[in-house]
């Protein structure tokens, strides 16, 4: 289970999970580099918004807010 | 002289670190091949007069966004001596890599590593000395928001640094950097425990909002009403004496043209100082970002996201800055949208048509369920407006927003902040304002047959009256909409000299000429047609699109007609 690549939407709240895969495209993953988040970086979901809200996410010392549907399409993880 | 450009990424306090050098005395400054507004300030920077150019902040130099074209073109059509770096140094790890394209434009490269204050709380250590070495570039730590160590910017580099034209190891220049293994920002984590809550936050949310509400409009619209007060004692007491000699048309033209036109734009003044000072708190306090986040998933739906509703619900008093506010969203289809929205948006000037209206017309209870119908109505309106024109499905536009830890804004940054959203719209919108003001004033005065005492205005009151009379609104009120085209502010007004009544039997005069389904229709109409021209100059500006302000009014005019339509005969059907 351990090295199973998850959609980060589905990353529970608290936990911490490694990005392993960026299926933006080009424009956006340079945007989510830019914030942090590239491959093999620690990300934590600090909490969900209820409703499938979006995710309010922290990479080290940037936090960000990212749409359920966005986080869909970054894989990562468990630690 | 020499030019230094300053460049950053967002949430860096780079135009903290500009106001703290130019106070309030920058200036917008034109550059070959931009056509957006940079602020930039001649000042001394180590004994030489310097222009330093305030770039908007971003996060690559990939042209994805409208503020990375900008500094694209800015660079390709423009050459300077130096760039300034400014990054936030608790997120050094991440803006470090950017410095690299930055280097590979090809001008010495001085880092401003900005927020010191929060490095040492956080407990980050970062090895400036080492970094300087690795990446060439000299370094300054300051903390811009408490003036500290500006000073040293005048210092001249006496390491002899070299910077590679290829750029540096990036990874040689992360091991200088020293992050504890948990970030603890114990503060910023309590107040997200409530404020983000999945069910407290969006209360807090219109709490604060109509807070914020409370504030600008409770303290503009005395101000307002002041400067209205101010403006017609000018005018009776010294324009009107002064002109009493000069031709009858010339007096008109200056007062109803040139007198109204100034009296317009400064109305606006108060309300848009107050906007910018409560909404640059809002922003600098990091709420704005997480009001985005609370309110986001209602947004989703129609193609807005949650900056914008706070933008859109703020346009309720006035349009005008919730246009200007927009700039915090950098997705371009997604600001557009927002902008098509906002025109919607019932504000307090429409509101004083609807009361006055209402008034005549119905009993208070009656009234006040009307209002509370236009407010209905005008949401409803905004969500057509945005569900028509958002991109499909398909095209959805990933969103990611910054969420900065909590600060105490200083209040010196949202002064300076205010001012120049002020200067700004006075130098751009009151030039369209008065075009437009002056245009009517021509239409109501000009006789194209002097015989008849019809003015264009009427006559083309008269024209459209095929257009009009199916939803009830007569020729008389087709003019008085022509007044309202310049502020809803003066339409009052404007139907009294049409109906040729003073203030107390204006009341009279319009109920005698028209019924309580023709009223409701002109109110509907006027709810939707168009705001004021203000809003279309600040639409102009903010867009630099004259299609897409086109677009937005003639969309307006013909959603109004269609609706005023349905309802005028659907309501005839029972009444």
């Amino acid at each position: 289970m351990k090295d199973k690549l998850i959609p980060l939407s589905e990353l529970s709240e608290n936990k911490k999970a490694v990005v392993k895969k960026l299926n933006h495209d080009q424009q956006f993953n340079n945007r989510l580099n830019s914030l942090g988040m590239s491959i093999n970086k620690t990300v934590t979901i600090i909490r969900k918004m209820g409703l499938n809200g979006p995710l309010h996410i922290q990479i080290n010392t940037t936090e960000f807010m990212l749409r359920k549907i966005d986080a869909e399409k970054i894989e990562v993880i468990v630690e | 002289m020499k030019k230094i450009a300053l460049l950053g990424m967002p949430n860096t306090g780079k135009s903290t670190f500009f106001n703290a050098i130019s106070g309030a005395s920058a200036k917008v400054a034109n550059w070959a091949g931009v056509t957006v507004d940079i602020y930039s300030v001649k000042t001394i920077i180590a004994g030489k007069l310097t222009e330093l150019i305030d770039l908007p902040g971003i996060y690559d130099l990939c042209g994805a966004t409208d503020d990375e074209k900008i500094v694209e073109d800015f660079f390709k059509n423009n050459r300077v001596d130096e760039i300034y770096y400014i990054l936030n140094s608790t997120q050094i790890d991440r803006q470090l890599p950017f410095l690299n394209d930055i280097i590979k434009l090809g001008y010495p490269v001085k880092i401003i590593a900005n927020m010191m204050d929060e490095t040492s709380k956080l407990g980050i250590k970062i090895n400036f000395k080492n970094l300087e070495k690795i990446t060439g570039c000299q370094i300054i730590p300051i903390s811009a928001k408490y003036k500290k160590n500006i000073e040293a910017i005048h210092q001249e580099n006496i390491n002899k640094l070299k910077q590679n034209k290829c750029g540096f190891d990036i990874k040689k220049a992360l091991k200088q950097l020293h992050y504890p293994k948990i970030i603890n920002n114990q503060i910023s984590q309590k107040l997200d425990k409530v404020l983000l809550n999945t069910h407290l936050g969006i209360p807090i949310f219109f709490l604060l909002l109509f807070l914020s509400f409370q504030i600008i409009y409770g303290i503009a619209e005395p101000i307002q009403d002041f400067i209205a007060r101010s403006f017609e004692i000018i005018n009776v007491n010294f324009l009107a004496p002064l002109l009493i000699n000069t031709p009858n048309a010339i007096q008109s033209f200056l007062i109803n043209g040139i007198f109204l036109g100034l009296s317009t734009v400064v109305s606006f003044v108060p309300v848009i100082i107050i906007f910018f000072i409560v909404m640059a708190f809002i922003e600098d306090s990091g709420y704005l970002s997480r009001a985005a986040f609370v309110m986001d998933k209602f947004m989703e739906k129609i193609g807005l996201d949650g900056r914008g509703l706070v933008m859109i619900l703020m346009g309720y008093g006035c349009n005008v800055p919730a246009l200007i506010g927009t700039k915090i969203m950098r997705e371009k289809n997604n600001r557009l949208l927002t902008m098509l929205a906002i025109p919607f948006s019932l504000c307090s000037a429409r509101l004083q048509v609807f009361i006055f209206i209402t008034a005549i017309f119905f009993n208070s209870n009656m009234a006040g369920l009307i209002l509370f119908l236009m407010y209905l109505l005008s949401f409803i309106v905004i969500i057509i407006t945005a569900l028509l024109f958002r991109k499909s499905d398909r095209d959805h536009e990933p969103i990611v927003i910054e969420i900065p830890p909590y600060r105490i804004p200083t209040f010196n940054n949202v002064l300076i902040r205010a001012s120049n959203e002020i200067k700004h719209f006075i130098s751009r919108a009151s030039k369209f304002i008065m075009i437009g003001v002056i245009a009517v004033w021509s239409l109501t005065n000009i006789y194209i047959n002097p015989y008849s005492h019809v003015s264009m205005a009427q006559e083309i009151g008269n024209f459209l009256h095929p257009i009009f009379s199916p939803i009830g609104i007569d020729p008389q009120l087709v003019v008085a909409l022509i007044f309202g085209f310049i502020a809803k502010e003066i339409l009052i007004g404007a139907l009294a000299v049409i109906y040729g009544a003073n203030d107390v039997n204006l009341s009279f005069a319009i109920k005698n000429s028209i019924n309580e389904l023709q009223a409701i229709s002109f109110m509907v109409f006027t709810l939707i047609y168009t705001p004021c021209l203000s809003t279309i100059a600040t639409l102009k500006k903010e867009t630099q699109s004259l299609m897409f302000t086109l677009k937005s009014l003639s969309w307006s005019i013909c959603l109004a007609w269609l609706i005023s339509f349905v309802i005028f005969n659907f309501l005839k059907l029972f009444f």
